[in-house]
């Protein structure tokens, strides 16, 4: 029978999306909570023998009490299954941490921040905590597995490339005897592989940002000594997606929404929309959004309008002193925003608007 | 524009009136009240109705109560007009409210009724300026109608808007007034809060939450590491507890045993009290058996009269009696004796009456006498006297013969008398031998030897059962004594025989039990302590674990409100600069078009004043500042007709600039009435010189009339 282990990382839990709007993000949040308790289901379903959560579970060390206590029924949900917890350069074990200081339950264990060796019959165990936010020193460094015939297993929160965040070399995984080495901290799922050792980044279970876009989930693995299964399993509520549109050709709102029907595959799904090319009517992205009907839709305008400010700048009039001057503003600066609006807002304003 | 035709139906004093004019000069002449007014006031509301009415106007600020038909009913007219190559014919009915206000626009041709802007506003549309402009412009009053900027400034947003390519509708003010809208939506809306004042307020309001949220968590937290702490705590003094109350145990067990050990030595003790006891008790029967034995030895004085000590002291006394009296008995018998002798004695010597020895004596004294009187002196022949004397004498008979017969005379007597006596005692004595003998078998019985003896068996006897009786206390004493050793020996013995010790005794420590009492104490105050902290900590985390909101989703909320509050700023930052950026093009559109205006008054007021002054200056509120002899002076402090004339002139630059070729028609109410002769003609030819259009010059003064000569110009007389 192999060894069966839910990996997940980088939960977040109660993390500021700030981002969205207030129920946007309350919803969020109310997202993550169910994604890890679909963890924990996930647990439960393939009956494993242990649940791996590598750091970042909490996104700071204010928690709310609703989420501690959601996490506090999930794995006593799971009380016949040992947890394991390290904390992460987000959740550091500091003395005043929830993961310090909580009893989550006898099934439960958090690691400390020096590497704590657990031996079980079947395996080893071993684990390390962030005590900090920032931890240069590499855990890593001249470790080796104390029992190299027995499953081992490492817990931590890791970086193959910042040295600020427990950096890890394929060197010390292929030296250090560890079979399945259970990282977190970066949110795109990975499996690095170096000898014997393979090192897993689940990812986060949920996108937290248009930066973290695709599929999210956990890891299921089975470990015989030799052999690593990891398979990744797709957990998220909901998947945040990046679109570029380009509005060129697109005359009126319905045109451009058809376009955008074609790439808004899921309602329930958050979306980044940037809209590029050449405006050929001013878009109104309150008009453009109202006709969306998805969970979250975030519209970035980089189109270039249609107008010939030149020209119209060299007429002596109100408006054309007011594009001239506007023209003259934003040359200084290209990346002036403020003045970039304001010839909007000023053109629409001497258009009635 | 020319106006053609009025017809009044009813407005004010006017019933049914009709007015025609000509595309040049008109000049209406009537006296005050004729309703030359009332005319103008007809026109401006024909094109551009009337106000509604409102409380707080006189009767002559209300023009809508003002012009309602004396008659009654509604107030009703029609125009006749041209305009670019038409002609139109307006229709205005007015009721007491605008409201009310029906206005209908025909072709003139075709009697085709025209619904478009052209009747929703006739005046703006025809004539190309607004009711202010109207009046700021076309319409020049007697009473100067001083042009002053007002809100809605017209005319000189349209003599900018003009500049602009002749694009009438890109209205300054107008854009203006929507950026300044956007802009005070964004801070605040008619008092209001605008929406980024808003967001920070309600960011302010997050931001105390947040304190207070974390102040709740933080309180939450250190309830959970408090909990922890305590748990930790209670268990660690559970532990003690039960060792010491082991301890205790072990204690309690030890002492036990030293009260056994000290039975142990009890019981010696006991043992060799019992022994003594059991001596003592020995000793006492003993006692005890001499004492019944003495008493049953002195059984017999039981048979012992009770009297007879005294009866024993008194034949004693009696006894002692008798001897004296034998004494004297014998004494008497001695007497008798002696009495009898001497009697026998005296009768003897009764015979011999020669005293011898004094008769020797003297011979002797007489020899001694004559010897020493013959040898020695004769003195001594004295003595024979004493001698002889005393031979005389010896031979005397004696004196002591009769006194001895005497004596035995009363001799005899007294013992005829003691006789009797010695009888008498001698019966005493007899008696007396009885009573000793009596006594003497008293005492025989009491096996005494004496009184005093009986007396000393007597107190013996009486003493005996004391003695006796404390005997017997003294030994029951003892023998409780033993019964009660004995008791309490079985009592240790038993309790000896039963007890049995652990093998866990030898482990104690000696620690005195009052110590690890002490300790018990301590610790059992201190897990009070704990479990009173524990139960604190459980009530701060049951109390805290409702539902507020915690400082993550505040945290996030205050994110947001940032994110949108920056979104505003930048909006209003940008509204904001757009405004300053049309005002600053509108500044250098006016401060093109203001040399304009001032060349054209200028041009005005030389000719109008006959180079008197010879330069205007016009101010952004349209102040007039002239110069005159090198002299600046505001134009306030000229005299009425000059000021009029200034004005006139700035009126005409404004209206050549406005409207250049344009201008509608020029209403003249009674302009020049301040003015001389001299300056009305000049400014009459310059108006007539300068206007290409119609002119309609309200007058009261008929002298006036002919002001604009007489061809060309339609007098009408009201």
């Amino acid at each position: 029978m192999p060894l069966k282990v839910v990996h997940c990382a980088d939960i977040h839990l109660d993390t500021v999306f700030s981002f969205l709007s207030q129920e946007a993000a309350q919803i969020r949040r109310e997202d993550l909570r169910g994604t890890f308790g679909r963890i924990t289901e996930l647990v439960r379903e393939k009956n494993a023998d242990m649940l791996i959560i590598s750091g970042d579970l909490f996104d700071s060390g204010d928690v709310s009490r609703y989420t501690l206590n959601y996490v506090l029924k999930k794995l006593s949900d799971i009380s016949n299954t040992d947890v394991y917890i390290c904390c992460g350069n987000h959740d550091p074990k500091l003395c005043d941490s929830y993961l310090n200081i909580m009893d989550f339950g006898e099934n439960v264990h958090v690691f400390s921040d020096t590497i704590e060796w657990i031996e079980k019959e079947e395996y080893d165990i071993y684990g390390v905590s962030f005590g900090d936010s920032i931890v240069r020193d590499s855990f890593l460094t001249g470790f080796k597995v104390k029992n190299p015939d027995k499953i081992n297993i490492m817990v931590m929160h890791g970086d193959f490339t910042s040295s600020d965040y427990n950096l890890i070399t394929k060197t010390q995984m292929a030296e250090s005897g560890i079979d399945y080495l259970a990282l977190g901290h970066i949110h795109k799922h990975e499996i690095i592989k170096s000898e014997g050792c393979t090192a897993v980044y689940p990812g986060c279970p949920e996108g937290r940002g248009f930066d973290e876009t695709g599929e999210k989930g956990a890891v299921y693995a089975e470990l015989t000594k030799g052999k690593t299964e990891a398979h990744f399993i797709p957990l998220s509520k909901r998947k945040l997606h990046e679109i570029e549109i380009d509005v060129t050709g697109l005359y009126d709102y319905d045109e451009i929404s058809s376009k955008l029907s074609e790439y808004i595959a899921e309602k329930n799904d958050l979306y980044k929309i940037i809209l590029c090319g050449e405006a050929e009517f001013d878009i109104d992205k309150d008009v453009l959004k109202d006709g969306m009907d998805v969970f979250f839709v975030k519209l970035y305008d980089k189109t270039s309008p249609k107008i010939d400010w030149e020209k119209e700048s060299e007429e002596f009039t109100l408006k054309g002193l007011f594009i001239k001057k506007a023209l003259a503003e934003i040359e200084k600066d290209e990346d002036d925003e403020i003045s970039k609006m304001a010839l909007k807002i000023g053109m629409n304003a001497i258009g009635g608007r | 524009m020319i106006l053609e035709k009025i017809e009044i139906e009813s407005f004010g004093k006017f019933k049914d009136f009709t007015l025609c004019f000509e595309s040049g000069i008109n000049v209406l002449y009537g006296v005050n009240e004729a309703g030359k007014s009332t005319i103008c006031a007809f026109l401006q509301a024909m094109f551009y109705d009337l106000p509604s009415s409102k409380q707080k106007y006189t009767l002559r600020e209300d023009m809508r109560k003002r012009y309602m038909p004396w008659q009654g009913g509604d107030m009703s007219g029609t125009v006749h007009f041209s305009h670019e190559g038409k002609r139109y014919i307006l229709k205005r009915r007015m009721g007491k409210t605008p409201r009310s206000t029906k206005v209908s626009l025909y072709d003139a041709e075709s009697w085709e009724e025209i619904k478009d802007e052209r009747r929703e506003n006739p005046g703006e549309y025809f004539m190309g300026v607004g009711e202010d402009g109207f009046l700021k412009t076309i319409y020049i009053s007697q009473l100067g109608a001083p042009i002053e900027r007002s809100k809605n400034d017209e005319i000189i947003e349209k003599l900018s808007n003009l500049r602009q390519s002749g694009d009438e509708d890109v209205s300054y003010q107008k854009t203006v007034d929507i950026l300044t809208k956007q802009k005070h939506s964004l801070i605040s809306v008619g008092g209001g809060a605008g929406k980024i004042i808003r967001l920070k307020e309600e960011r302010e309001l997050l931001k105390e939450k947040l304190d207070d949220a974390l102040k709740i968590e933080e309180l939450y937290k250190n309830a959970i590491i408090k909990k922890t702490e305590e748990e930790k705590k209670k268990e660690e003094l559970l532990k003690i507890h039960k060792d010491l109350t082991h301890k205790k145990a072990l204690a309690d067990e030890y002492k036990k045993y030293q009260t056994l050990k000290d039975s142990e030595k009890r019981l010696e003790t006991i043992e060799e009290e019992k022994d003594k006891a059991l001596l003592e008790l020995k000793k006492s029967d003993e006692k005890l058996e001499a004492t019944k034995s003495k008493k049953a030895e002195l059984e017999f004085l039981d048979n012992i009269e009770a009297s007879a000590p005294q009866i024993l002291s008194e034949l004693d006394a009696r006894n002692v009696i008798s001897e004296q009296k034998l004494h004297l008995i014998n004494e008497r018998k001695e007497e008798v004796k002696k009495l009898e002798e001497e009697i026998e004695k005296l009768a003897g010597e009764k015979n011999s009456r020669i005293n011898v020895v004094m008769f020797f004596i003297a011979v002797l004294i007489l020899a001694v006498g004559i010897v020493a009187s013959f040898a020695v002196s004769f003195l001594f022949a004295l003595l024979f006297i004493p001698a002889v004397l005393m031979c005389i004498f010896s031979f005397v008979p004696s004196k002591k013969s009769r006194e001895a017969q005497q004596k035995i005379a009363s001799l005899s007597l007294e013992l005829e008398r003691i006789k009797p006596g010695i009888e008498e005692e001698n019966r005493i004595l007899t008696e007396q031998k009885r009573n000793k003998e009596k006594a003497e078998d008293i005492l025989k019985r009491a096996h005494a030897l004496s009184l005093a003896d009986l007396l000393k068996k007597l107190s013996e006897r009486d003493t005996i059962d004391e003695l006796l009786s404390s005997c017997v206390k003294e030994n029951a004493f003892i023998k409780d004594h033993i019964a009660r050793l004995e008791g309490e020996s079985l009592k240790l013995k038993e309790t000896l025989d039963k007890s049995e010790f652990s093998d866990a005794i030898k482990n104690y420590s000696g620690e005195a039990i009052q110590e690890i009492d002490k300790k018990l104490t301590n610790v059992q105050d201190m897990i009070v302590v704990c479990e009173k902290n524990l139960t604190e900590a459980e009530t701060t985390l049951n109390s805290l674990s409702k539902s507020e909101k915690s400082s993550a989703e505040l945290m996030t909320e205050i994110e947001i409100i940032n994110r949108e509050t920056d979104e505003f700023q930048k909006l209003y930052d940008a509204t904001d600069k757009a405004l300053t950026m049309i005002e600053e093009s509108y500044e250098v559109l006016k401060s093109d078009f203001a040399p304009l205006l001032s060349e054209k008054v200028k041009t005005a007021t030389l000719s109008l004043t006959d180079g008197k002054y010879t330069d205007v200056r016009i101010s952004d509120d349209y102040t007039l500042k002239v110069e005159s002899d090198g002299e600046i002076t505001d134009a306030g402090f000229l005299s009425g007709g000059t000021y009029d004339i200034l004005y006139l002139s700035l009126r005409m630059g404004i209206l050549k600039i406005l409207f250049d070729d344009k201008l509608p028609f020029l209403i003249l109410d009674d302009a020049f009435l301040q003015l001389d002769d001299e300056r009305a003609k000049t400014a009459a030819t310059y108006i007539k010189k300068e206007l290409c259009g119609q002119l309609i010059y309200f007058t009261c003064h008929r002298n006036q009339t002919e002001l604009f000569g007489k061809e060309n110009v339609n007098i009408i007389n009201l």
